[in-house]
Order: structure tokens, then C-alpha cells, then sequence
């Protein structure tokens, strides 16, 4: 037991495999992807021919779930950032009524002044940015960084919430109205 | 139903359409985690939590399904969208928990570490390396990794 948690298990790979078809691991991964890739990173992360990557790719960009770039160093792709909040928007609708999206507003300002009151900068950029001064030690820069990395968070989720509220009964209404 | 009037504050115009790059990282690679977990055979449910900050990954795992036989198993998840990202992967069950972690941590070398709970009630911690990259990998290679583990008990 004493040296075995670390042991590499290869086998996720064919569990992933099993689980999710190529198509559904590429859309994972791109997802994912921190900035955007080109299709052989993708094609590499999925597990999935670079040929089989950049078909799916297209696919995605088409509905556009990813966005499709090209700035003189090869085509690359990431999340398209309106898919990525619609989805978040529409999650937020589907599980809660209004009333209670306006009291997660509510915690999620209070998060937010717990930050403010706890650094001097006033925004998220100026505090990554007071972390990267040389006199700051590494482990408070850090402690800056998570603080920035959650402020930016909360903003964006209220920003989310601002929208699933005022436009609640559009998100909501049935497919077919009567 | 109360529309709340927030249109003076000033993160609102900021936020607007969304801010810096780094603005929907952490929703992004939670809600990676979350695609991840649905998909597995062991999870019966995964979701944000708490529902107004989404600050963290929650799912409920049926055991049994690896032949294991656990009360109240769940496996919580955090992620810090720095650079590298920084990310917690824990499992609980009745009288045991267990987790695989990317963060500094003063117990152990190098970033990345399993930790397990140990009869005293403290942890023991041991260095490991990940081989995946991106949350979807990780999700795969840590829940195999916890299905290993789980059978050893």
C-alpha cells in the first residue's frame, strides 16, 4: 500500500476511451484547452488522429461551440467565449427560479467586498499585477494571484446571473409556445 | 420575485463582456471537470457548489460499482486557474478520504501529491507525477487512479 498511490495507471486512457467517442473527447479537450491550440495538440490531449481532430474541429466551429483562429502561425482553436457563458447562463435557468439567482447575486457581491476589503488594489489586473512586483514575497504572491484568480470568478459569475436574470422568462419560455 | 437594482455599481460595466482572458477560467475548467464526472460510469451526479459562487466541483459516487462497498462517497474537486493551475482532487467515504493535489504543500516535493488520512487522524503524503494535462485528462487519470485505490482497502 505504502508506494503504490503514485504509480502511474495507464488504463485511464481505454476507461476515457470506453466512456466518450472521439468526437466527444475532442470538444472535451478544447474546452479545456487554458489558450487556444492547434489540431495536433488537441488530436495529441484526445487521444484521436490529428485528421480525425481538425474534422471534429470544424464541426464544432460550424455550431459554434469553438472558435477558430488563425494569426499568421497556423490555424488554432479554443472555446467559443459566447458558448462557454450561454451554457453557464442556461444551466443557471434551467435549475434555479429567479428569486433565487437574485440571492446568489446578493452572496456573490459579498464575496466579492470581502476581497476588496482584504487587498488595496481595486481590480483583479491590479492586484495580479502588485503580485508580480519584486518586492512581494512568492508565497504572498501566490496568495495574490488565487485572490485575483477568484475575484475574476466572482465577477464573472455575477455578470452571468445580471444576464440569466433580465432576460429569465426568454431563457425559460417553453419551445413551442402556446 | 425580486429583480435586484444593481445598474450604479460599477462591476457591471467591466464585467459586461467579460472581462480580461482570465475572466471565465475557473468556470471553464470546472465545468470541464463536471462534463467528465457525468460521463463516468462510477458517478451518479456532479455539480457546482455552492450554486451562487460555483467555487467548487461536488459529486456523488456509487462504489459499488467497483465492487466496493462505501457509505457516502463523494469526491469534491478545486482549481485554481493560475499558471501552472493548481487543482485538488478529494475522495471521502465513511472513515476514509484520500485526494490527489497540484498545489505547493509543505509535507512533500514537488507540486503534485496524493494524500491519504492515516489512523491518527493526520495525513500521510507521497509525490507523485500526473500525466495528463488538460481537466478532462485529469478527471480520467485520478478517477483511475481512486478506482486502484479504493479496491486496496
Amino acid at each position: 500500500m505504502e508506494h503504490t498511490a503514485g504509480m502511474p495507471t495507464p488504463e485511464w486512457e481505454a476507461t476515457w476511451k470506453a466512456n466518450a467517442n472521439a468526437f466527444d473527447r475532442v470538444r472535451a479537450v478544447v474546452l479545456a484547452a487554458t489558450d487556444p491550440q492547434p489540431a495536433g495538440w488537441i488530436a495529441d490531449h484526445a487521444n484521436v488522429a490529428e485528421s480525425t481532430a481538425r474534422d471534429h474541429l470544424d464541426r464544432l466551429s460550424d455550431m459554434g461551440v469553438v472558435r477558430a483562429t488563425d494569426e499568421g502561425d497556423g490555424q488554432q482553436f479554443g472555446p467559443d467565449p459566447g458558448y462557454v457563458r450561454f451554457r453557464e447562463i442556461r444551466e443557471l435557468t434551467n435549475d434555479h427560479e429567479r428569486n433565487e439567482l437574485s440571492e446568489f447575486v446578493v452572496e456573490l457581491k459579498e464575496s466579492i467586498t470581502t476581497l476588496r476589503e482584504a487587498y488595496d488594489p481595486d481590480t483583479p489586473d491590479e492586484l495580479r499585477a502588485a503580485a508580480a512586483d519584486p518586492d512581494v514575497s512568492a508565497a504572498d504572491a501566490r496568495d495574490m494571484q488565487r485572490a485575483a484568480a477568484d475575484w475574476e470568478h466572482y465577477r464573472y459569475r455575477l455578470s452571468l446571473l445580471e444576464d440569466a436574470i433580465s432576460r429569465y422568462n426568454e431563457y425559460t419560455e417553453s419551445a413551442t409556445p402556446a | 420575485m425580486s429583480t435586484p437594482n444593481q445598474r450604479h455599481l460599477p462591476e457591471r460595466q467591466i464585467v459586461r463582456d467579460g472581462g480580461s482572458p482570465f475572466a471565465n477560467s475557473r468556470h471553464r475548467a470546472l465545468r470541464a471537470v463536471i462534463d467528465a464526472l457525468r460521463r463516468h460510469p462510477v458517478v451518479t451526479e456532479a455539480r457546482g457548489h455552492p450554486p451562487s459562487t460555483f467555487t467548487e466541483v461536488r459529486a456523488t459516487l456509487d462504489p459499488t460499482r467497483w465492487d466496493h462497498d462505501a457509505e457516502s462517497a463523494t469526491l469534491r474537486v478545486t482549481w485554481q486557474p493560475i499558471s501552472p493551475p493548481e487543482f485538488a482532487f478529494h475522495y471521502s467515504e465513511d472513515g476514509f478520504d484520500c485526494g490527489w493535489h497540484r498545489e505547493p504543500n509543505p509535507h512533500v516535493e514537488g507540486d503534485a501529491h496524493y494524500q491519504e488520512r492515516v489512523s491518527d487522524g493526520s495525513y500521510r503524503y507521497e509525490s507523485i507525477s500526473l500525466e495528463g494535462e488538460t481537466a478532462p485528462e485529469l478527471v480520467w487519470e485520478i478517477m483511475e487512479r481512486l478506482q486502484s485505490q479504493v479496491a486496496r482497502r
